[in-house]
């Protein structure tokens, strides 16, 4: 038989965002919970309390005593079947009974359905004796509760080192910015320099051609002058004769 | 009358919730919650019919979600013997 030791404590300290594991359970299961825990409670705070582990008591508590009123009752319990989950249970993957089986006297048979998010597993407990009762508990978890659970637990840490991955990425965002701007300023100031360029060379051309004029009408004065000349000459060879 | 406990947070913000259960296994062959104090809290809240309970186990001082599947697993297990009254109390605390 399970034994216990029931606490009571006025306050707890629990983490900041105040969210246990949680399971779902009918009425008349957490009703028997909460009376156990206090009737149990009160009758064992009678006797002196313990500075350290008791030692091992024979003592077995009648289930009556236990539970005023039981949940495992005929009736009651047969109402809350599901009949189908009753007579075909199915084994979930994750779920190994040959461990819990040694743990357990009753026979258990378990099933399962839900989409990913969800798992419900009902557990159907049969007396060993052979008592037409059953009780069914269904335990309704969340899976993802052990996953957030998990992953309050690293969450400080990968807080801090996602904090300072997006300061970077957006660090390395603002410089590929900057880098894009500066390459269109580069290309712009390029395609200002080729047409100065061209302009440049369209001076040159215009200036060479006007040198080459230039010597043409040297050479034309040049070519005059000497014609001129000439004729002078004979002029005054003429005049002498 | 309803058990009552106050959940604090480290920041100190304080809640009442109607305590349902409260004992620490002293099984050896439950090894993955000898010894550790497990609550067992009402948290107010329905699914369908049903009645949401959050269990918490002390680490370190403080009351934490159950995240260890085995120990959950044995959590279940002794919730299951209770109700069906094949526990026996040692004592209290």
């Amino acid at each position: 038989m399970a034994k216990l030791i029931l606490m009571k404590k006025n306050e707890i300290s629990v983490p900041e965002e105040k969210k246990g594991k949680q399971i779902a359970v009918k009425e008349n299961n957490i009703v028997a919970l909460h009376e156990f825990y206090k009737n149990n409670y009160i009758k064992t705070e009678e006797e002196p309390k313990m500075d350290s582990l008791p030692e091992q008591k024979e003592e077995i508590l009648e289930q009556e005593q236990l539970f005023p009123g039981t949940p495992i009752q005929p009736g009651n319990a047969n109402e809350t079947l599901d009949n189908s989950i009753m007579e075909e249970p199915v084994i979930p993957s994750n779920f190994d009974i040959e461990s819990t089986a040694p743990a357990i006297e009753n026979g258990i048979s378990v099933s399962s359905n839900g989409t990913n998010e969800e798992q419900a597993i009902n557990l159907t407990l049969e007396e060993n004796n052979g008592a037409k009762g059953e009780q069914t508990i269904n335990l309704i978890l969340e899976e993802n509760q052990l996953d957030q659970s998990k992953s309050e637990e690293l969450d400080p840490e990968l807080k801090e080192i996602k904090e300072r991955l997006d300061k970077v990425i957006e660090d390395l965002n603002n410089y590929k910015k900057k880098i894009k701007l500066l390459e269109t300023e580069v290309n712009q100031n390029l395609e200002k320099s080729r047409e100065v360029l061209k302009d440049t060379q369209a001076a040159a051309k215009i200036m060479s051609i006007q040198q080459e004029r230039q010597r043409e009408i040297n050479d034309e004065i040049n070519s005059g002058s000497t014609i001129v000349n000439d004729s002078s000459r004979t002029l005054q060879m003429n005049t002498a004769a | 009358m309803d058990e009552k406990v106050m959940l604090v947070s480290p920041s100190g913000e304080k809640i009442e919730k109607k305590l349902v259960c409260f004992f620490k296994s002293i099984d050896d062959d439950r090894p993955n919650i000898k010894n550790i104090p497990i609550i067992a809290i009402d948290t107010g809240i329905m699914n369908g019919s049903n009645y949401v309970l959050e269990f918490y186990w002390e680490q370190n001082g403080m009351y934490q979600p159950i995240n260890n599947e085995a120990a959950w697993d044995e959590v279940k297990k002794t919730i299951i013997d209770v109700i069906n009254g094949k526990i026996e109390v040692a004592g209290v605390l």
